[in-house]
C-alpha cells in the first residue's frame, strides 16, 4: 500500500486509485440499500 | 398531551422497530469492518522531514533558502500577515484582504528567527563563527546587502557532490563564515532543535521549524510532495500518500485548485477564491431546505419512488380496497 | 412552581423516554437506507474509542510500537467508515427530501456536523507528526492566512492542532449528533412525497 501510486485520469481530473475505489463503493452501497428489498412483514390483505 | 409527533403519524400504521438491536448491529458490522481494514491494510506513516535530511540532499538548497532568509528575499521573509508586512502572498477577494485587515499575529523575522538567532546561541562555543557574526551584526545595512549579494552570486554558480558544497572564494565578508555554519548546523541536525527551542524548552509550536523547511524555495520538500501527488495542482487536496484513501469528502474544494479561473485568471488570489467558493457552496447546502426549486429537486429526481416503494404498493393496494369497499356499499 | 418542577414536566411532555427511544416506526420506514445513520454513528463511537487510547499512549506512540501503528490504522479506516456512511446519509435524506414538513433545522444541524466533522478530520491529519501532517500544514497555511483564519488557526501550531481534534471538536461533534438525533426522535420521521401529484408539503 505504500508503493508507488497508482493514478487514473481524464483531462485535468486525476483521481488516486485509493479514493477512486471509495467512491465507487459509496455509490454502490447507495445503490445497492436503495434497490435490495428490505426484510419484514408487509401489511398482509384485510 | 399529544406531540407534535404523535399528531403527524396519525392515520400512519406503525410497525415494531427495534432501533437498540440495529444500533448493536450497526456497530459491530463498523467495527469488524474496520479491523479486518487496519489489519489487512494498515495505515500510512511516511516519515516527516528534517532540515538535517535537507541540509544532507540538497546542500545549495537549504543554503540558499538561509541566504534568503537572511537577505529577505525568502517567500517568508516577504509573505504578509499573519507572519510580518510584506506582500508576496497577500491576497484578496475583489478589492478587500481580510489577511491584511487582520494583520501580523505570528510575528516571524526571518534573518533573526533562522538565521541570526540560532548563530548567536551556538556563537560561544564556536569562536570563528563568533567573530563572523559580531561583525556581520556590526556592520552597516548596505554592507551586509553588498556581501549577501555577492555570497547569493557565488552560491549560484556552486557546485554539490553529495552532501558537500563548494562555494568559490567571493568578497562577501563574514557571510561566507555563517552560511557554512548555517550548512554545519542544518547537516548535524542542531537546526531542528534550534529552531525550535531557542526560546523555551518545553514547546509543542512549530511554526518555526516548519516556516523554514517548507519555504517555497526549498527543492527537496516540494520534490518530495509532488511525488507523492500532494502538490495542490495534482489533487493533493484530497490526497494520502501511498494508495490509500485519502480525503474523498475534500473532491468539490481541491476541484477549486484545477480549474479555470482560478488557476488562470485569478491564480493571484486562488485560496481566498477557492474558500469563498467552498463558503458559499456549503451555504447553500445548508439553506437547501429553503432555497425556492432546489428544495423540490428530490422529488422531480425521483429516487424515492425506489425508496418507499413498498409504502407506495401498500397505499394502492389501501386505495384499492376501500374504492371496492364504497363501490360496494353503494351498489 | 419551582423551576425544577417546570424543568420536569417540560422534559416529560416533549422528551418522554417513548419518544426517545420508540419501540415503533412508521411502516414507510422500510428501506437499507435508513441505516446509514446509525452506521456513520457508529463510525463516530469507533473513532472515539480508538482515539482514545491514541491520546492515552501519547502522539508519538504509534510511530514505534506495533500496536500503537494498529490502533491507528483502526482510527485510520474509522474515519473513512464515518465520511463513507456520513456522505451516503446525505445523499439519502437528500432523496428523499428529509427537510420537509418542518424538518429544515433538522438537516441543517446535519450540515454543520458535516462541516465541523471535516474540521475535525483536517485537524488530526494535522496532528499526524509525519510527512503527510508535514505537508498538508505548510500548505493549507496558505488557505488559512489568505482568509486572515491563520492568524488565530495556526496549523503550524501542533499543540493548538492537536487540542483542537482530542478535545474541543470531537466535544462540538458529539453535542451536534445529540442535538439532531433529539430532533429526530421529536419531529418523527419524515412521510413520503405524496405520490398522487399534489404539492410537496413545506
Amino acid at each position: 500500500m505504500n508503493g508507488v501510486q497508482d493514478y487514473v485520469g481524464w483531462g485535468f481530473v486525476h483521481i488516486s486509485i485509493g479514493n477512486l475505489v471509495v467512491i465507487i463503493l459509496m455509490i454502490l452501497i447507495f445503490a445497492l440499500a436503495v434497490l435490495l428489498p428490505f426484510p419484514g412483514g408487509q401489511e398482509s390483505e384485510r | 398531551m399529544m406531540s407534535r409527533k404523535h399528531a403527524y403519524y396519525r392515520g400512519v400504521r406503525m410497525a415494531p422497530y427495534d432501533l437498540v438491536k440495529e444500533f448493536l448491529v450497526a456497530l459491530g458490522v463498523v467495527t469488524l469492518l474496520v479491523v479486518i481494514l487496519a489489519a489487512v491494510l494498515s495505515s500510512p506513516d511516511v516519515r516527516p522531514l528534517t532540515l538535517q535530511s535537507i541540509a544532507t540532499t540538497d546542500p545549495q538548497s537549504y543554503v540558499q533558502t538561509a541566504l534568503n532568509e537572511l537577505d529577505g528575499s525568502s517567500g517568508i521573509s516577504d509573505y504578509g500577515p499573519p507572519y510580518n508586512n510584506g506582500t508576496g502572498a497577500v491576497q484578496y477577494i475583489g478589492p478587500i484582504s481580510i489577511q491584511q485587515l487582520i494583520g501580523v499575529h505570528i510575528p516571524v523575522s526571518t534573518a533573526q528567527d533562522f538565521v541570526l538567532g540560532p548563530l548567536a546561541q551556538v556563537a560561544p562555543t564556536n569562536p570563528s563563527w563568533k567573530v563572523a557574526l559580531d561583525r556581520y551584526n556590526a556592520a552597516p545595512a548596505r554592507q551586509q546587502t553588498a556581501w549577501t549579494n555577492a555570497y547569493n552570486t557565488a552560491l549560484g554558480k556552486a557546485t554539490e557532490s553529495g552532501p558537500h558544497l563548494s562555494v568559490a572564494r567571493c568578497a562577501c565578508g563574514p557571510v561566507t563564515t555563517m552560511m557554512k555554519a548555517m550548512l554545519a548546523l542544518g547537516q548535524r541536525g542542531a537546526m531542528d532543535g534550534l529552531l525550535l527551542t531557542n526560546r523555551q524548552f518545553y514547546q509543542t509550536d512549530y511554526t518555526r521549524p516548519l516556516l523554514f523547511t517548507a519555504d517555497p524555495d526549498n527543492n527537496v520538500v516540494n520534490a518530495r510532495a509532488t511525488s507523492l501527488h500532494l502538490l495542490g495542482s495534482q489533487w493533493g487536496v484530497m490526497n494520502e500518500t501511498g494508495n490509500y484513501p485519502g480525503q474523498a469528502w475534500l473532491w468539490l474544494y481541491s476541484l477549486f485548485y484545477q480549474i479555470p479561473p482560478y488557476t488562470t485568471a485569478w491564480a493571484a488570489n486562488t485560496d481566498a477564491l477557492a474558500i469563498l467558493s467552498i463558503t458559499v457552496l456549503s451555504l447553500v447546502l445548508l439553506f437547501l431546505p429553503w432555497i425556492p426549486g432546489l428544495n423540490r429537486l428530490p422529488r422531480y429526481l425521483g429516487v424515492h419512488r425506489l425508496i418507499w416503494r413498498d409504502w407506495y404498493r401498500e397505499e394502492k393496494q389501501k386505495a384499492a380496497r376501500t374504492a371496492k369497499h364504497n363501490a360496494e356499499v353503494e351498489a | 412552581m419551582s423551576m425544577t418542577r417546570r424543568t420536569q414536566e417540560a422534559l416529560a411532555s416533549n422528551l418522554p423516554y417513548e419518544e426517545l427511544l420508540p419501540s415503533e416506526q412508521p411502516a414507510y420506514v422500510h428501506s437499507y437506507v435508513y441505516l446509514f445513520g446509525v452506521a456513520t454513528i457508529a463510525g463516530f463511537i469507533v473513532l472515539i474509542a480508538t482515539g482514545i487510547i491514541l491520546a492515552a499512549f501519547g502522539p508519538q506512540w504509534w510511530h514505534f510500537s506495533a500496536v500503537g501503528h494498529f490502533f491507528n490504522g483502526l482510527h485510520f479506516w474509522a474515519v473513512q467508515a464515518f465520511f463513507f456512511f456520513m456522505v451516503v446519509h446525505l445523499w439519502a435524506t437528500f432523496f428523499q427530501g428529509a427537510w420537509r414538513d418542518g424538518r429544515g433545522t433538522t438537516w441543517a444541524v446535519g450540515v454543520i456536523t458535516f462541516l465541523v466533522s471535516i474540521l475535525t478530520a483536517f485537524t488530526g491529519y494535522l496532528s499526524q507528526q509525519n510527512f503527510d501532517a508535514q505537508w498538508i500544514a505548510v500548505q493549507a497555511k496558505d488557505a488559512m492566512n489568505s482568509v486572515g483564519v491563520g492568524a488565530f488557526f495556526n496549523v503550524l501550531n501542533f499543540g493548538q492542532m492537536y487540542g483542537f481534534h482530542i478535545v474541543i471538536l470531537p466535544i462540538a461533534v458529539a453535542i451536534l449528533i445529540a442535538i439532531h438525533l433529539t430532533m429526530v426522535r421529536l419531529r418523527g420521521v419524515v412521510k413520503p412525497y405524496p405520490i398522487d401529484g399534489t404539492e410537496v408539503q413545506r
